[in-house]
């Protein structure tokens, strides 16, 4: 079933409030991806414009500043007589020697800027790969909102008004289940709530990130943004621990191996993606290749600041 | 004079160059490295003798023959974050690398901060899901450990594997896709409390034993898989013989073994007793190979028990939980088998040769 489905039912159910569900719809929508490669065209021109140049100096040797076509040299005539400057004494024609002392040294100078702008290129894939696997754990443990809503609504009851409402089989069917105490239902409609803005706020600062994250300032406000989130989440389980039926039910026990596989994911997609930044920002930094890079359009990519304590497991334990 | 082109010239090393480039590449496509113990067993806490790495090795081995999975051992002393330390040990090790396929899982045992997890492999996420990896490490793996025996625990927890393995491979779930060159891990997997020395906790403790003896040889092996569903692992039930009670005592029994026992034997048919005097076996279809036999003793009082210190000491089983006979059909019971044949590794097959 599609996610919106599913908020729409727990709405209907009296989980989520409107706001809630329409926080969490829009921001469950699947992020638009950028265009992958949308090159920096100041590489681009200037690895043209070399290009280019060399095409002219090639093109120029070739023609030369000799009109005719090439002649098999007459050794008789061209021998040289004292005093007489010959075609063999002739020093190098224009069109060869810009391409001996131009041209070669500017292929050098093309070969050795290609190749520093291909590994920086190489690099910065490596960061956009590495963001894009934080990005879809990011989105993993989102998708699990739903299913740990619908989880705990299928074995508790949230309020007595929502049971009085309902009629018939359904009635009897939630009779034998257990009912949130009072002190847990509200923990569980704040928990909900928090979930539905750190969401939101989380997927408004992805949408604000193209490629791959340069500003710090955003991806703290991301980060904190997935902190609340996860332990939001982990909330929403704890409160479950009160209620034994919940808590041994398999879908249960499953989640909570899934969201805490989520979160370990989530981690160590964030350690490569430090690692690769960390990797292109000092290759960047470096001379030569600074050089390349600042023609090139290449900039320097953010790191996650880690709190004190982040990469710890997430603690959630069975029975 | 002949003067050979430039083109000549160069034709020759060139295709030199590249025969050997072919060969080199083709080389790698067709190499796989075998495990030494040192490449599957990294034990920095020195929690694991060489003996006990050796039979981890050659167990791991099996599984690799069998299934193409790479499974490795590495023990911590480090006591930090162990799931990033498993997600980089497990690209210093290179696991997956042993495989065809690239399957590969990692067991990291940290006895510093007493955790214990499991690092899949990206191609094995689909079949060890991370559920899975957490039941089989809190139901199977950690009461071995509680009980101050790690390699047991992993061993045991290796046989799981294999059983999910074999599912996987008859329901094709494995992804078939070739890999290529070593994939890091994605942090798959779970972790446990490893509980190492905590003492081991009997399931069914605070059960009263009162699953007495109800019967035939059929109803007592009945009442044995009612007790193993209901998660009852006491060793004072009535329906076992006094000395495999004092055997079960001394006995680690799992939540996962006792759930693996009741959900085989449900799926086990053409189940049939045969009663020789005073003892009894229950057995299966002699192709059903993970249905092992039960033996039965016909007590003082008349009463039928289960011989499970004779099928303990008598019935082994392969990586692929196929039961065998590791030694002679034991005297006491070869009555029950005279219409099998059993071959030289003690596997059973229908036909009337004795062993």
């Amino acid at each position: 079933m599609a996610y919106e489905e599913r908020i729409a039912r727990l709405q209907e159910q009296g989980v989520l409030t409107q706001a809630q569900a329409e926080r969490l719809a829009n921001s469950l929508s699947e992020k638009p991806r950028e265009e992958r490669d949308s090159r920096r065209p100041a590489g681009q021109y200037l690895l043209w414009t070399v290009v280019t140049g060399l095409l002219l100096l090639a093109l120029y040797a070739a023609v030369g500043t000799d009109s005719g076509p090439p002649q098999i040299q007459d050794v008789r005539t061209s021998l040289n007589q004292p005093q007489e400057i010959g075609d063999m004494g002739k020093a190098l024609t224009g069109g060869v020697s810009v391409a001996l002392f131009v041209g070669i040294p500017l292929l050098a100078l093309l070969i050795w800027f290609t190749w520093i702008y291909n590994s920086l290129v190489s690099r910065e894939e490596e960061v956009l790969k590495a963001w894009a696997q934080v990005e879809s754990n990011y989105q993993r443990r989102a998708d699990l909102i739903p299913n740990i809503l619908e989880t705990v609504q299928k074995y508790m009851r949230f309020e007595k008004e929502t049971l009085a409402g309902v009629v018939g089989e359904r009635a009897k069917a939630m009779a034998g289940r257990e009912s949130f105490g009072e002190q847990d239902a509200a923990a569980f409609r704040a928990t909900v709530e928090e979930i539905s803005k750190a969401q939101e706020a989380s997927a408004a600062e992805m949408k604000g990130i193209v490629r791959a994250p340069q500003d710090e300032a955003q991806l703290a406000r991301l980060y904190a943004a997935q902190q609340k989130l996860g332990s939001a989440m982990r909330r929403i389980l704890a409160i479950s621990e009160n209620y034994p039926v919940l808590r041994s039910a398999d879908q249960m026990l499953t989640l909570e191996a899934e969201l805490e596989g989520s979160e370990n994911r989530i981690n160590v997609a964030r350690m490569r993606f430090n690692e690769a930044a960390a990797e292109f920002n000092a290759s960047m930094r470096r001379m030569p290749a600074s050089l390349v890079a600042s023609t090139g359009g290449f900039t320097r990519k953010a790191y996650f600041q880690a709190d004190t304590g982040a990469n710890k497991a997430v603690k959630l334990e069975f029975e | 004079m002949h003067v050979p082109s430039a083109a000549g010239l160069s034709t020759v090393p060139l295709l030199l160059v590249l025969a050997a480039a072919f060969l080199v590449v083709a080389a790698g496509g067709v190499y796989v490295y075998r495990p030494s113990i040192s490449s599957v067993v990294e034990d920095d806490a020195g929690l694991i003798d060489p003996g006990q790495a050796e039979q981890l090795t050659t167990y791991c081995k099996a599984i690799l023959d069998a299934y193409d999975i790479d499974l490795r051992i590495a023990t911590s002393a480090d006591g930090r974050d162990v799931n990033l330390f498993a997600a980089r040990k497990f690209e210093a090790m290179k696991v997956g690398s042993h495989s065809h396929t690239g399957r590969g899982a990692l067991f990291v045992v940290d006895p510093a901060s007493d955790q214990v997890r499991l690092e899949v492999g990206r191609s094995l996420e689909g079949v060890y899901v991370d559920a899975f990896v957490k039941y089989i490490e809190e139901r199977q793996m950690v009461p071995f450990f509680q009980a101050d025996r790690v390699t047991d625990g992993i061993l045991a927890t290796i046989e799981l594997i294999a059983g999910r393995a074999k599912e996987a491979v008859e329901g094709k779930a494995f992804d078939p896709a070739r890999v290529t060159g070593f994939e890091k891990s994605t942090g798959a997997g779970a972790v446990s409390p490893a509980q190492i020395s905590a003492g081991y906790r009997r399931p069914g403790s605070g059960v009263k034993a009162d699953v007495v003896v109800p019967g035939g040889p059929l109803a007592v092996v009945d009442a044995y898989h009612r007790a193993m569903e209901a998660g009852n692992a006491r060793s004072d039930l009535d329906i076992y013989t006094p000395a495999t009670r004092e055997m079960m005592a001394r006995w680690v029994v799992t939540p996962a073994q006792m759930r693996n026992v009741a959900s085989t034997y449900r799926k086990c048919p053409n189940r049939r007793e045969k009663i020789g005097g005073d003892h009894a076996v229950v057995r299966y279809g002699v192709r059903q190979r993970q249905c092992s036999p039960y033996f039965l003793q016909r007590g003082q009082d008349g009463a039928w028990r289960l011989d499970l210190t004779q099928m303990s000491d008598t019935i082994g089983f392969n990586h692929r939980n196929e039961w065998h006979f590791s030694g002679p059909v034991p005297s006491g019971y070869s009555f029950a088998f005279d219409d099998w044949r059993f071959d030289q590794h003690g596997f059973p097959h229908p036909g009337r040769v004795g062993r």
